[in-house]
């Protein structure tokens, strides 16, 4: 016990200071997130503890050498093992004071800041502290183990560095070298999907790093297999570094390794790495870059050797065992190749299945789609799943061992068919209790989700909103609100419709839709806006992203009444003033751009169409080339001051956005006290493009952004009584006409940019024209 | 009482024996007198208590003291009697530095007076 | 009582104590001396455990040192080369040293402390070296161990300190039977404080002894005659060494001085000196008698005509 306060105390020093250093991180960390101006997600795990991430590695690094430093001085060396402590009790003395800072460390770190986001009532996952305290503790103690070892083995600082590297890193990386070489081999293999031995992140300490070239692993990190796994090698590496320490020779202290066997293999360990890219799939073998690395890891060998042992015919006596190294990446190689090989062929039987999962495609994701989460909970075990899966499995396998990749030249499509192509990860789990991960490129995603609709589970969890209390953000309307709060109509609205439907609020899972490029604009797949959705369910955070459209028309009511009430800066008789002085602008900064949005405009096969047409007109523009619909735009104006608000999704509606300035022949701009000027940016701002510059009175100068303009970006949807209505659907008649004229001379006359006759064609059959309702 | 040179060439251990004899031969210490404590004089004069030990236990051995369990050590009767017959070196001595006052010319006269004060000092006491 | 059979150390190639045999009696203060690397301080070391024997063994009490708490925690270090914690003052180490040795007296540290007017509570890398050597020595007494080992410790303390040192350590001796292996390159301090005694040359003991002995089985004999003689005239004698200058012969005589002092009276000589010898003395002519040539140590201090 004594020994073990006394090492506390001794590791005080540096160990305050590291807690003090994490604390303040995870302080200044936690305010930048909690302060930052659009909050509007919920931080990772590691986003939220970031500091602790670095503190894994200079904590139990730090800790080690200065615990142990007694080892790299003789008279320190000597001095503490002359006391009357054992060896194993020093040992673990040393180690459990380190123990104990890494866990105040750790705690301190996760609870300032799991305080402030409670404090300031910014939305986290409650289970990230939870886990971070173990998590970050069993990370940064398996770092000081590998320091522990490096300490007991050698004497010199320098020494102890290399060797904690070499036992912290070398073995992850060979590790990593090779399921690099076996994925890059397998080709459908994906890293989540490797066995467990070969996986990255089963180290938590090393598999951090590892994140940051590997991001499709950083949902995989946190499991509590891994935490254990890291647990159990950490106790087995300070129990190794024990008995080293027992062994020790007090008298190596200031000693790296000086005999020959401890430098030769210090030096093949140095090649290893270099030599490792051969089997790592980095660098395509040919002749030449075989040589190459082979020539760079023996000059590596050389010069190690000849620095280190001095003596040439020394050198030369341990040049041999360069090809233990060697014979070990050759073995390497050819054991991934067979490996990534056979892992590809492997192709379950149907008998042998026993169910398949989907774990979804944003698995590798920072946040998932809540029904993506639901499916991948989902056993399939329906016959036609599993048929369509080993098969689309085998035709991959076989057109990639064919081609060498997927190639989709291999599947013969049918060209009615609407094809979707998508590569999702399937798990295949065997009766005998095996699971075969692979990434599955299925070509005809339809027809993927119409198998899969055969389970109930499916269908619910392809209509199942996130459970209310889970949100955290909700936002619609470019309204963020900070707090979900329960008096949100839209999303209410949205909630009862979804449940008294049967529709599918996700697009990722209404893949028959997706071959169709003018998806959005017909019919019911009109959109009038949106919501976005995050919260978390245990450890898994979830975002998705809902359009509303004519579907779900009780919300796209609730949706424009929410609109329409918060509407502002309409300036529809302003518009009508500037559209009227745009023949004819004054100044030579006026223009005018309007972007008239229609929904369910009759086409002539009957559908009903959203669109937008565009109107600009710049006072320095030259209308003799450019497609001039003034005209038009100005009696579309004239009717629109004629609408009235509407809340009818289904109704012939318009929705119209527009800026712009003119000025007036009274010298005066139309609409002055309207008028918005956005940044103003001073000589010592960023560079403005272009603009008004004026000389200020104390001599600096500002640019005035050249739009000192009317902004309407918030206006109601508008809808016209039917004689109006009948004229406006005229207007656009006219308007594509023109535009069709237009673009046909234009594409004529420009060398470059002709569209084939085919082209126009499709451009002509997909905008019918607009069926003028009789009036009336 | 007892005083220690150092840097002589005589061991400690024989000075200490030496010093402790004269003490007692000198009538200092009497019959039945106790002998300072191993401690006390070790502490007092700096000296390695086993050395001390060592010259007490020579002198018990000589019979000029004896010890009492947990009481310390005391002079014997008869100590002077023990320490005189270990006095033949002195008569030697005595002959031989007669011989170099012969050579040296200085009239027996003189020896003879100078032993005779000796022991007369001794008689008058 | 410290016992050490057939002791080996090696480091690397170099053999620093080859097959060391001695017996260190429990309750003596015991002197080593010998030339820089001839073991000493590796000789002190395997005695408390710091490093493990090649060959043979060290016990204490009859208990192996090394990596024993059990009988580490009766032996306290006083090292050549002082190890204190970084930025560390008295009462800090006293603090290690406590937490370490169980029968820790701070009653003693205060005692010494407060004699010597050392601060505790000053940072100990602004001492100076002897006053460094003051507070280890302190450090050590203060753990009230049954065995203390001195590397060279009083060769850097000044009188003053040494004497309290040593009577600290007598007390100790009487009180509770402690032992002390002092090594010191002067066998003037030495003779004074020890009563054991060995000489280390090349990794062995080669001289084990009690000072007593050592220091009265020894004499010098200035003898004169008046008329030719040689050596052989002192055929009953011991002789280890014999020189002449005209009438007058200094020899070293090994035995009984007093019997052999009454031979040479016998004799009738015209002079005769008969003088014990020091220390350093005893040891060069004894190892000449031996076989072994090697440089006289040099004394330190008090060096005498």
């Amino acid at each position: 016990m004594k020994p073990y306060l006394e090492s506390v105390r001794r590791l005080s020093r540096l160990g305050l200071i590291l807690l003090v250093l994490t604390a303040v991180g995870g302080i200044v960390v936690a305010i930048q997130f909690c302060t930052a101006a659009n909050q509007s997600t919920i931080p990772s795990l590691s986003d939220m503890f970031m500091p602790l991430t670095i503190y894994t590695f200079i904590g139990g690094i730090v800790l080690a050498f200065d615990g142990f430093s007694f080892l790299t001085k003789r008279a320190d060396s000597d001095f503490y093992h002359s006391l009357p402590v054992s060896r194993r009790g020093l040992f673990w003395a040393v180690t459990l004071a380190a123990l104990t800072w890494v866990a105040a460390t750790v705690l301190t770190g996760v609870i300032f800041t799991t305080l402030i986001f409670t404090v300031s009532k910014t939305a986290f996952v409650p289970l990230y502290p939870l886990v971070a305290v173990p998590f970050y503790i069993i990370a940064t103690m398996l770092v000081f183990a590998a320091a522990a070892i490096a300490c007991s083995l050698t004497g010199t600082l320098i020494t102890d560095i290399a060797l904690t590297l070499i036992v912290l890193f070398l073995p992850r990386f060979i590790q990593f070298v090779i399921a690099r070489g076996i994925v890059a081999q397998a080709g459908i293999v994906s890293w989540i999907d490797l066995p467990w031995y070969l996986t990255p992140v089963t180290n938590i300490a090393t598999g951090q790093i590892v994140l940051f070239s590997r991001e499709i692993l950083r949902n995989q990190i946190y499991n509590w297999g891994n935490l254990v796994y890291s647990l159990l090698l950490a106790a087995a590496e300070l129990f190794a570094a024990c008995l080293l320490f027992r062994r020790r020779h007090s008298e190596i202290a200031e000693h790296g390794a000086k005999n020959v066997k401890m430098q030769t293999l210090f030096a093949c360990l140095l090649v290893l790495p270099i030599l490792m890219l051969l089997v790592s799939g980095v660098v395509n073998i040919t002749g030449q870059s075989l040589l190459l690395i082979i020539a760079i890891a023996l000059g590596c060998y050389l010069v190690y050797q000849i620095v280190v042992l001095r003596k040439t015919k020394r050198v030369l006596r341990s040049l041999p065992w360069f090809l233990i190294p060697g014979l070990m990446t050759i073995c390497l190689y050819f054991g991934v190749q067979l490996a990534g090989d056979a892992m590809r062929n492997d192709v379950p039987l149907q008998q042998d299945v026993a169910y398949v999962e989907f774990p979804g495609s944003d698995r590798t994701e920072d946040t998932v789609s809540y029904a993506s989460y639901l499916v991948s909970q989902i056993d399939f075990d329906e016959e036609d799943v599993i048929e369509y899966v080993l098969s689309t499995l085998r035709d991959n396998v076989e057109s990639y061992n064919q081609y060498g990749y997927f190639n989709y030249d291999y599947y013969e499509y049918d060209s009615n068919e609407n094809y979707y192509t998508s590569s999702e990860p399937v798990n295949i789990v065997l009766k005998n209790g095996r699971t075969i991960g692979r990434v599955v490129t299925f070509v005809n995603g339809a027809y993927l989700d119409s198998v899969r609709g055969e389970n109930s589970e499916y269908v619910e969890a392809i209509s199942s909103m996130p459970p209310e209390d889970s949100i955290r953000y909700c936002q619609n309307m470019d309204v963020y609100d900070e707090n979900y709060s329960d008096g949100d109509q839209i999303r209410k609205a949205f909630y009862d419709e979804v449940a008294s439907t049967d529709y599918v609020p996700y697009d990722a899972f209404r893949k028959a839709e997706y071959n169709r490029y003018d998806r959005y604009s017909r019919d019911e797949m009109q959109t009038f806006g949106s919501l976005r959705l995050q919260g978390y369910i245990g450890m898994v955070r979830y975002s998705d992203y809902y359009s509303i459209c004519l579907e779900m028309p009780e919300t796209c009511s609730v949706w424009m009444e929410v609109q329409n009430n918060t509407s502002s800066d309409e300036h529809l008789d302003l518009l009508q003033q500037i559209c009227a002085a745009s023949d004819n602008f004054l100044d030579e900064d006026d223009t005018i751009n309007v972007t008239f949005s229609f929904y369910n405009i009759p086409m002539k096969d009957g559908s009903k169409q959203a669109s937008s047409f565009y109107y600009s007109k710049y006072a320095y523009s030259d209308t003799s080339s450019s497609l001039d619909c003034s005209d038009l735009a100005a009696e579309l104006v004239e009717l629109l001051n004629r609408s009235t608000p509407t809340t009818d999704p289904n109704a012939f509606c318009i929705y119209t956005t527009w800026s712009g300035r003119a000025m007036g022949e009274d010298g005066v701009y139309i609409g002055a006290d309207a008028m918005v000027y956005p940044n103003v940016a001073t000589d010592s701002d960023l560079y403005a493009s272009y603009g008004n510059m004026v000389l200020t009175s104390d001599g600096s100068t500002i640019y005035v952004g050249q739009h000192g303009s009317i902004y309407s970006y918030n206006p109601c949807y508008r809808s016209f009584t039917a004689v109006d209505e009948a004229r406006v659907i005229q207007i656009l008649n006219e308007w594509q006409e023109r535009q069709k004229v237009w673009s046909y001379s234009y594409d004529e006359t420009d060398d470059g940019n002709i569209i084939d006759e085919n082209g126009l064609e499709d451009f002509d059959s997909s905008m019918p024209t607009p069926t003028p309702t009789p009036a009336g | 009482m007892i005083q220690i040179d150092r840097f002589g060439r005589t061991p400690i251990y024989e000075q200490i024996i030496d010093q402790i004899q004269r003490l007692i031969i000198t009538g200092v210490l009497k019959a039945g007198d106790q002998l300072p404590s191993v401690r006390t004089l070790s502490q007092k004069l700096s000296i390695n208590p086993n050395t001390l030990q060592k010259a007490y236990s020579e002198l018990e051995r000589r019979g000029v003291c004896i010890s009492a369990p947990g009481n310390g050590r005391f002079v014997t009767e008869n100590a002077v009697s023990v320490i005189g017959e270990g006095m033949n070196e002195q008569i030697e001595e005595i002959k031989r530095i007669g011989r170099e006052l012969y050579v040296a010319g200085i009239p027996i006269e003189r020896v003879l007076e100078a032993i005779e004060s000796a022991y007369g000092k001794e008689s008058k006491v | 009582m410290i016992v050490a059979r057939k002791l080996t150390k090696r480091f690397g190639e170099v053999e620093a104590l080859v097959n060391l045999n001695c017996n260190i009696p429990q309750g003596c203060i015991y002197g080593m001396v010998g030339a820089n690397g001839a073991g000493k301080s590796t000789f002190l070391r395997l005695c408390n455990g710091v490093y493990q024997p090649d060959e043979g063994s060290v016990s204490i009490n009859g208990g192996g040192v090394f990596d024993s708490p059990s009988v580490k925690e009766h032996c306290v270090f006083v090292p050549d080369e002082l190890y204190f914690l970084p930025q560390s003052n008295m009462l800090r180490m006293a603090k290690l040293y406590e937490a370490m040795y169980p029968r820790f007296s701070w009653e003693r540290f205060d005692d010494l402390t407060g004699t010597f007017r050392l601060d505790r509570t000053r940072t100990l890398n602004t001492f100076s070296k002897g006053m460094r050597r003051q507070v280890a020595t302190i450090l050590a007494l203060s753990s009230m161990t049954d065995y203390v080992f001195f590397d060279e410790t009083f060769d850097g303390l000044d009188p003053v300190m040494r004497n309290l040192v040593k009577s600290t350590l007598y007390d100790d001796v009487l009180e509770r039977g402690c032992t002390a292996v002092i090594t010191s390159h002067s066998l003037r301090e030495l003779e004074d404080t020890c009563d054991q005694l060995a000489l280390l040359y090349q990794g062995g003991v080669v001289f084990e002894s009690d000072v007593q002995n050592l220091k009265t089985s020894l004499f010098k004999v200035q003898v004169a005659f008046s008329d030719e003689y040689d050596a052989s005239r002192f055929d009953g004698l011991d002789i280890l060494s014999f020189s002449k200058q005209g009438s007058v012969a200094n020899m070293i005589v090994k035995g009984e001085r007093d019997r052999s002092r009454a031979l040479i009276a016998k004799m009738d000589p015209l002079l005769l000196e008969v003088l014990p010898l020091t220390l350093e003395e005893v040891f060069l002519y004894e190892m000449e008698s031996l076989g072994y040539y090697f440089e006289e140590p040099k004394a330190k201090g008090g060096e005498r005509a």
